[in-house]
């Protein structure tokens, strides 16, 4: 009897212990989502990671940064009516505000978050050749640096992350690395992504390794201390002047505006439409696609006017024989029925004509437009046959790729670093070549006239081409100079900008600091 | 009426309640047998002559029939007098003598008729006559004090009498070899033998509560006396009174520290919520683990109350620990009734019921009215000489329009609600041998909704057989289906399931934004959408949605368990249980084309037929759950020289997997076929699905110890392991322990007469939580998502190739393998006292309760992250309160009567929180109850211009008429959450002179249940109250020209005025009220809005339900019960809340997106329900 008992227990001890014994049972993988850990299985696989990473460039251009919106208008360029941007206008930012300083901040870092984890996952995979591998990988290196460009000089010092990180108390223990420091880790993976990527013309979509030698050449510029002058040179002859040759060159002068314009096929206005393997001039960009579920807003200039252009940029550029514009009819080139017949190219390609606004369809300012000469509609990337087909609306899209280098950018670089390393003749060679596309050879001498040609270069090239004039003022210290003279907005004209040392960068985000009490603040924030 | 001398029977289990029943059902009885046999003690019963006519029936048949048609009942043994034996009678106009001759043929019987019984007994026992002699005696209780109104029986007979004023009594005619029973209310019952005795003196002690009673605990039941965690029950028969609606929302006010909201009254999506002993997490699950029969279900719609034996909810840490890891936010034990042994009985219970809205806005629906309002707002605003006013002529034609359906007065609530008849049957069998009971339940819903275009049909089944296969195996199955259909309409066809309890108050919002100027059609049956059309800007036509954009819902709902339970000794118990749970949902929607014309009859320009909700086309989705569960548990009991020990052990596997499935197709050429293949097959479908799992694996074991009934003790443990967690952190352990004393049942204690008892309880312990949503938290995922609409945020896709874009894997989420259980530690300390011999109860529980590492979903992190936020054990809160339950209940003569008071109050505190800061008009900080209000000081209406600086400290001059909104800080500062600094600064902005304002949870909330009953009659009613609670109102409804042309409650005909200086409501103001116009009409940015002028006292008493009843006598007809009530809910309603004042407070709601949802004024309202019934036995 007392075995009896004994037996029944233990049998149903054993069931008690069965029913819990398979030790997998709490091991579910997700069924919707692909576990990281096993998704990279071949070419496919791996492309559509590294998708993921250059899709960070829609959200540092056009989605949170804004890059291209918004920039343009924080410069002497243009005019933007946004809160943070009339805030860093007027030195009211300050740390607890949200909007674009929120999002330019935690955009990039999501861009950068998305690079690092596909380079950790990619990295110890062995299912495509490594000489692909390690491309891709230099391809996502590379757009890590663009991203960290924007970082370290929209936000100065900052959190250096190079791998996907989750625990939190790792993540709250971060403190800001000074930028230059972030600037050497960044140049360093460029120079040996250099070496891995084809050196092909950017045509793809993929990054190539001219447009790596770029962004170096871009880091040494900039103010993260004493410029590398020696360093830009030689990126520049060791990339562009030999090895690069064929990959890279300029579009001719009428194929310009093809860059910007949205859809070809429709511009039956321009006879020399652009094909993709014309177009060696365009180094690095945002790809849109004409499957239409990607695309993103055009600037709205000419439906309210929130972005536009001031009329210093329209007065700065030159007429077309390389003289100063000036309105007192002193030169013959100026048209007082046109003031943009006989200037830079560049201008009309640039701005919107008022001349042509009555041949155009409706568009809600028009009249406003047309009266008003402290307003200019922006016109890069506003193809012709949207301004003359129909009204254009507030966000309507385009599948136009956002241009984010160029290679008159690299040749502008090296001019810059020829001449004040003292080399003036070579810099106005390396200049012209840039110029002369529009305009007359310049025959400036001396450093710093030679320089003042430069800066004129790079202020008519790249107008509302992202942060590059931006970035400029900042790095020529001529911030403080030119924006207490502009009006904050065009409706606002009597209020001016303000610019004080502590404008240099944003603050950083309130946010960041709450969740890692780790995180500095900038001076005068 | 049988009444078997069955002397070797006794019951095996009665709870106090039936027994107390029984006791009633026996006086009422006797009373009604003294009478007879007053009446008929000189007749002679020998005489009586007999009608049978019985053919293969039983003994029993024949004695049914006699005491059918005599007065005459019979008395025997069953083990003498076999009453199954086969036997035809056929007699006409027989004596009676004759007939029991036959009846005792052949068997070794004799009977005696004695008064009026026939008593059939062995033929060699002595003369039951002959022994007869008359017995008295004296009934005290332990003091020695007389005991009036015991009833004392002859036992197995309902020969009896009561005791008088003095404890006396007289019984003649007893038996020698009986037995008397001496019982009264809420004293043990005592047996005496007769014998040769003539004088029985008795002496009743107290009975202690619930002696015998047995709650449902964790994988088993107790004896309620030994209990000493926290728990509260209601018994099935306290539910009976009510069986209309959702059984969740039943159960509101009848279980302490359970808190019952029902928010909405549409058909079928009541949105009832359960929280036990308040908030304990930010966004996880709050609700409580419902357990039905021993296996976990996901909510109650598919249990039919009918079903229902008893409800308890267990609150405290020792109670709910056994369910360890997903009782935190504590446990509902619901235990379904199963077959009795013995004859089939059928039940039907079935009413019907006119519902109709407890309570809606009260609107300006008189045109002129209207317009002239209109106009005075929009000169408010904007200047007298404002344009897009309504003309004079046109106010003249609206009121000189005497009836002229040109110029309507259209009240457009009253277009939508109409009163709705509903039905509710279920029938019910019940019974069983000695080997097998079953019960059967099924029943019947049909609701019509009170609004247009809303209703619910709902069909349940419950089936439970228990089968004894041997004296130590049970086996038994617990089987339950629903099926639901749920109409409705509003709904936008790409929105998912589920997202559907919305679209009645959509449609609400429409019906409320619309001028009274025009009807909803024209004469042709074409939609309107408005009369003026410069000036009016109405959202849809109400009735254009509902009739053109259906919806339906079907749910299929099967739960399922079986169990096998083998006594492996006397001491020691096997129990295994298994079951599924299969949860089905479609739903279809369809959304047609509808050209809207204006009240002339004419279109407007350009006028196309569109879609009144969301976007065209059909969609079809489909959700489905199985979930099934096993546990095992061992059960040990043994008691030896006072010590009572309890034990079990058990492990459970529980598994998850819900799936869902969508399509959509959008071109439709017509309405007429709404399925999607009806539609055209072009690009525009979509389709989409997914599918999740979750397992969890358990351990458990509870230790009960008891000596003598006088120290109990109780430890339980249990151990979980979640699949959410990576492998390191998964287990996670809950003990608990709790300790309880009955000091009167020491011996060194002096008796107390008026004290039956006292409980002095307590215990702590701790539970773990997992339920947050994300059912892979730990686990690296890459995630594509499908492109709709534009693409430049998050963008998954990049166009490599400008044709075709490469879809892009990415992390979607930040990965914290470090994560593991939200914990709540729990503290309990209860008395239980009973007074008066158990007439009058008292329980006192006070608890404390701290939850830590709160999973929250969105908790902030670092954007260097990569993220913004990510799931993190964060923050911790804690709850506290008092729940305290008096009930009383007595009996004079036959008039029964009983009151039960409940009153509860929860105090909750954030401790910490991860995000600290105003959210909206609400405020999550530490030392704060979590959502507390963040408002703005309402102070008055201004009567004079005045000059403020608002804002950023610009000056405005404020016309008279405007609010005055107290300036009370400097600016907010972020180091003090949000809340404003320093004193006044002269200027009035919303940042900086917000205060926290109380009220988002209520001080207390209390039931109260009065019943009685006499004779055949009960009457029930229960009150419900909730004090102390704000709602903060916002819209169309509460706010005048909400949207530009809500039309304002009447109880704006008392706004300002240059003529009526209002200090309670600011002149009419037309614009945006989000804007603050309110406050300063000239500058509508300074946004004031949120200040306390919309925040109401939302506190309330109500007469949830009045239940009046009668029982009739049927018996001869072989009714066991027949039962005709009248049951009315939410008759009544006390409270300064000028809408419907049942609806969740603050931030109750889960998740971040509904922090702000609970608080717009409209919702489906709430019913006023009157029916009719019938409870019916046979």
């Amino acid at each position: 009897m007392k075995t009896n008992i004994i037996t029944k227990i233990v049998y149903s001890i054993l069931t008690l212990t069965m029913l819990s014994s398979c030790n997998n049972f709490l091991d579910l993988q997700p069924l919707t989502d692909v576990a990281s850990a096993t998704y990279y299985r071949d070419d496919a696989t791996i492309q559509s990671g590294l998708a993921a990473c250059y899709a960070g460039l829609y959200m540092v251009t056009s989605s949170g940064a804004k890059e291209l919106n918004q920039f343009p208008g924080a410069t002497d360029d243009g005019y933007t009516t946004d809160n943070s941007w009339q805030m860093f206008l007027q030195n009211t930012l300050n740390s607890n505000m949200t909007g674009d300083l929120n999002s330019m901040y935690s955009n990039a870092y999501e861009a950068i978050y998305k690079t690092n984890n596909f380079i950790a996952m990619v990295q110890p995979t062995n299912v495509i050749d490594e000489s692909l591998k390690a491309r891709y990988i230099a391809e996502a290196k590379v757009l890590r640096a663009y991203f960290y460009f924007f970082v370290t000089n929209i936000f100065g010092d900052a959190v250096l992350t190079l791998s996907p990180e989750g625990e939190k108390s790792v993540i709250q223990s971060w403190t800001r690395t000074p930028r230059a420091v972030i600037k050497d880790s960044m140049v360093n993976d460029l120079v040996k992504a250099i070496k891995v990527l084809p050196q092909t013309a950017y045509n793809s979509g993929h990054i190539v390794s001219g447009t790596a030698a770029l962004l170096a050449m871009r880091y040494k510029i900039m103010d993260y201390g004493t410029p590398d002058y020696a360093g830009i040179i030689s990126l520049f002859e060791s990339n562009f002047k030999t090895t690069n040759d064929a990959n890279f060159g300029l579009v001719k002068k009428r194929q310009f505006k093809s860059m910007f314009d949205g859809n070809t096929s429709k511009n039956t206005y321009e006879s020399d439409v652009l094909s993709a393997s014309d177009n060696k001039e365009v180094m690095l960009s945002a790809r849109y696609s004409t499957s239409a579920t990607l695309s993103f807003p055009y600037p709205s200039g000419l439906v309210n006017p929130s972005i536009c252009a001031r009329p210093e940029l329209f007065n700065f550029f030159q007429f077309d024989d390389g003289t100063e514009f000036d309105t007192s009819g002193a030169n013959s080139k100026y048209d007082s029925n046109d003031s943009f017949k006989n200037r830079d190219g560049r201008l009309s390609f640039t701005i919107t004509n008022k001349k042509t606004l009555d041949t155009m369809a409706y568009y809600p300012v028009k009249n406003f437009l047309k009266t008003n000469n402290t307003y200019y509609a922006w016109k890069k990337y506003t193809p012709y046959y949207i301004l003359i087909d129909r009204a254009l609306n507030v966000g309507e899209i385009t599948t136009q790729d956002i241009i984010l280098m160029r290679y008159p950018e690299a040749l502008l670089l090296y001019a810059e670093a020829l001449n004040e390393s003292g080399r003036t003749t070579d810099a106005l060679a390396a200049l012209n070549v840039v110029r002369t596309r529009f305009l007359p050879a310049s025959t400036a001498s001396g450093k710093d006239n030679v320089r003042k040609a430069i800066r004129y270069e790079r202020r008519a090239e790249f107008a509302q081409e992202g942060y590059i004039r931006y970035l400029d003022l900042q790095r020529w210290n001529e911030m403080k100079d030119v924006m207490p003279n502009l009006p904050v907005s065009v409706l606002n004209q009597t209020v001016k900008c303000t610019f004080v040392s502590r404008q240099r960068f944003w603050p950083i985000p309130e946010y960041e600091r709450l969740a890692n009490t780790n995180i500095s603040q900038n001076d005068g924030y | 009426m049988k009444k078997n001398l069955n002397a070797g029977s006794k019951p095996l289990w009665f709870s106090p309640l039936l027994k107390l029943l029984l006791i009633m059902r026996m006086i009422v009885f006797l009373l009604f047998v003294a009478g007879l046999t007053a009446t008929y003690a000189n007749s002679d019963a020998q005489t009586i002559k007999l009608n049978l006519n019985l053919n293969s029936g039983t003994v029993k048949d024949v004695i049914e029939e006699i005491e059918r048609q005599t007065n005459l009942s019979f008395m025997y043994d069953n083990n003498v007098f076999k009453v199954d034996r086969p036997i035809s009678i056929n007699v006409e106009n027989e004596s009676i003598k004759t007939v029991l001759e036959k009846l005792i043929l052949g068997e070794d019987l004799k009977y005696e008729i004695v008064n009026r019984y026939i008593v059939i007994t062995a033929n060699n026992s002595p003369s039951v006559t002959q022994q007869l002699k008359t017995v008295k005696g004296k009934v005290t209780d332990s003091s020695g004090s007389p005991v009036v109104g015991v009833t004392v029986v002859v036992k197995g007979t309902n020969v009896g009498t009561v005791t008088n004023s003095d404890g006396g009594y007289v019984l003649s005619n007893v038996s020698g070899n009986t037995t008397l029973l001496f019982s009264f209310v809420g004293m043990k019952t005592q047996e005496v033998a007769v014998g040769n005795k003539t004088a029985i003196d008795v002496v009743l002690t107290d009975e202690s509560v619930g002696i015998e009673e047995v709650v449902a605990v964790g994988y088993g039941t107790q004896k309620k006396v030994n209990l000493s965690g926290a728990l509260s029950v209601v018994s099935e028969k306290e539910l009976n009174n009510s069986k209309i609606g959702s059984f969740a929302a039943m159960l509101q006010g009848r279980l302490s520290g359970l808190s019952v909201v029902q928010s909405t009254g549409e058909p079928g999506k009541e949105d009832v919520s359960l929280i036990v002993r308040g908030r304990q997490s930010f966004g996880g699950n709050l609700s409580p683990l419902i357990i039905v029969d021993g296996i976990p279900v996901n909510d109650m719609s598919a249990i039919n109350a009918n079903s229902i034996e008893s409800v308890t909810a267990l609150k405290d840490a020792t109670s709910s620990a056994i369910y360890g890891s997903r009782a935190a936010g504590g446990v509902i034990l619901i235990t379904t009734k199963q077959g009795k042994e013995g004859k089939e009985v059928v039940t039907y219970d079935g009413n019907v019921a006119v519902y109709s809205p407890t309570q809606m806005p009260d609107l300006i629906t008189n045109s002129a009215e209207y317009m002239e309002m209109y106009n005075q707002a929009k000169q408010n605003r904007y200047g007298a000489t404002v344009a897009n006013q309504y003309s004079q002529d046109a106010i003249s034609a609206y009121r000189n329009a005497n009836g002229d359906p040109k110029y309507p007065n259209t009240n457009w609530i009253d277009i939508l609600f109409s009163p709705a008849v509903v039905q509710n049957h279920t029938i019910g069998v019940t019974g069983g041998g000695k080997n097998s009971t079953h019960n059967i339940t099924m029943g019947f819903i049909d609701q019509p909704g009170t609004m247009k275009g809303f209703s619910y049909k709902k069909y349940t089944l419950q089936m439970n057989v228990t089968s004894r296969i041997s004296d130590k195996v049970k086996a038994g199955v617990t089987a339950r289906a629903m099926y639901g259909e749920r109409k409705g309409a509003g709904g936008s066809v790409s929105s998912g399931m589920g997202s559907s309890q919305r679209y009645s108050q959509n449609i609400l919002e429409q019906a409320i934004d619309q001028a009274p100027t025009y009807g909803p059609k024209l004469d042709n049956g074409s939609y309107v959408s408005k009369a003026f059309i410069t000036i009016e800007s109405p959202k849809t036509n109400p009735l254009a949605t509902i009739e053109n954009t259906p919806v339906t819902e079907k749910t299929l709902r099967f739960e399922a368990s079986a169990y096998l339970k083998i006594a492996l000794t006397d001491w020691l118990t096997w129990e295994n249980r298994g079951g599924f749970n299969i949860n089905d949902e479609r739903r279809h929607s369809f959304s047609s084309k509808v050209l809207m014309y204006y009240w002339d009859g004419t279109l407007p320009p350009r006028a196309q037929a569109g879609s009144v909700g969301g976007d065209l086309g059909a969609s079809d989705a489909f959700n489905r759950m199985i979930n099934p569960v096993a546990y095992s548990t061992l059960n040990f009991q043994k008691e030896f020289g006072g010590h009572s020990i309890s034990a079990m052990a058990g492990t459970q596997a529980e598994y998850t997997k819900t799936e869902y499935f969508s399509a959509r197709r959008q071109d439709f050429l017509t309405s007429e076929a709404q399925q999607i293949d009806a539609g055209v097959n072009n690009s525009n479908q979509f389709t989409s699905g997914n599918a999740q799992e979750l397992a969890l694996m358990s351990f458990f074991g509870r230790i009960n110890y008891n000596y003598k009934g006088k120290y109990l003790l109780e430890i339980n443990a249990r151990a979980d392991g979640s699949s959410r967690f990576a492998p390191g952190k998964r287990w996670g352990v809950f003990p608990s322990g709790s300790l309880a004393w009955r000091p009167f049942q020491e011996s060194f204690m002096p008796q107390v007469p008026w004290l039956s008892d006292l409980k002095i309880r307590g215990s702590f312990g701790v539970l773990g939580n997992q339920s947050i949503g994300d059912n892979y938290l730990y686990q690296s995922v890459l995630t594509s998502s499908t492109i709709t609409g534009s693409a430049w945020s998050s963008a998954p896709l990049y166009a490599f190739d400008k044709t075709s874009p490469t879809q892009g894997f990415a992390a979607s989420k930040l990965l914290d393998p470090s994560l593991s259980w939200e914990t709540t530690y729990s503290t309990n300390l209860g008395i239980d006292i009973s007074l008066f011999r158990n007439r009058l109860n008292f329980n006192l529980d006070w608890y404390y309760k701290k939850t830590v590492d709160i999973l929250v979903p969105d908790a902030k992190l670092p954007y260097s992250s990569g993220f913004s936020t990510s799931v993190q054990a964060l923050g911790s809160m804690r709850n506290k309160g008092l729940e305290a339950t008096i009930s009383f209940k007595d009996k004079i003569r036959n008039f029964n009567y009983g009151v039960n008071l409940f009153v509860q109050g929860n105090r909750n505190m954030v401790l910490s929180y991860p995000s600290p800061g105003p959210w909206g008009k609400t405020i999550y900080a530490p030392g704060l109850p979590y959502g507390s209000y963040f408002l703005n000081i309402f102070d008055g209406i201004r009567q004079q211009p005045e000059v403020v600086k608002l804002g950023s400290g610009t000056a405005y001059t404020l016309p008279a008429g405007t609010m005055i909104i107290r300036d009370i800080h400097g600016p907010s500062s972020s180091s003090n959450y949000g809340i404003g600094v320093g004193g006044p600064d002269g200027i009035v902005n919303r940042d900086g002179d917000r205060e926290v304002v109380s009220g988002a949870y209520p001080k207390f909330e209390s039931g109260l249940t009065l019943t009685a009953s006499w004779k055949g009659f009960d009457i029930s009613c229960f009150f419900y109250g909730v004090y102390g609670v704000k709602q903060y109102i916002e819209g169309a409804g509460w706010i005048p020209f909400d949207n530009t042309i809500a039309p304002p409650s009447t109880m704006w005909r008392d706004a300002w005025t240059p003529e009526n200086h209002s200090e309670k409501l600011p002149m009419l103001a037309f614009g945006n009220m989000g804007k603050g116009v309110w406050y300063n009409p000239l500058h509508e940015d300074d946004d004031l809005a949120r200040n306390t002028f919309s925040l109401v006292d939302g506190s309330y008493l109500r007469l949830k339900n009045l239940n009046i009843g009668y029982t009739f006598n049927l018996n001869k007809f072989g009714v066991q019960n027949l039962r005709v009530y009248f049951s009315g809910d939410n008759l009544m309603t006390i409270t300064n809340y000028p809408g419907e004042p049942e609806r969740q407070t603050g931030a109750y709601t889960d998740g971040t997106a509904a922090r702000e949802y609970n608080n717009t004024f409209l919702r489906y309202p709430q019913n006023k329900v009157y029916s009719l019934g019938i409870n019916l036995k046979f």
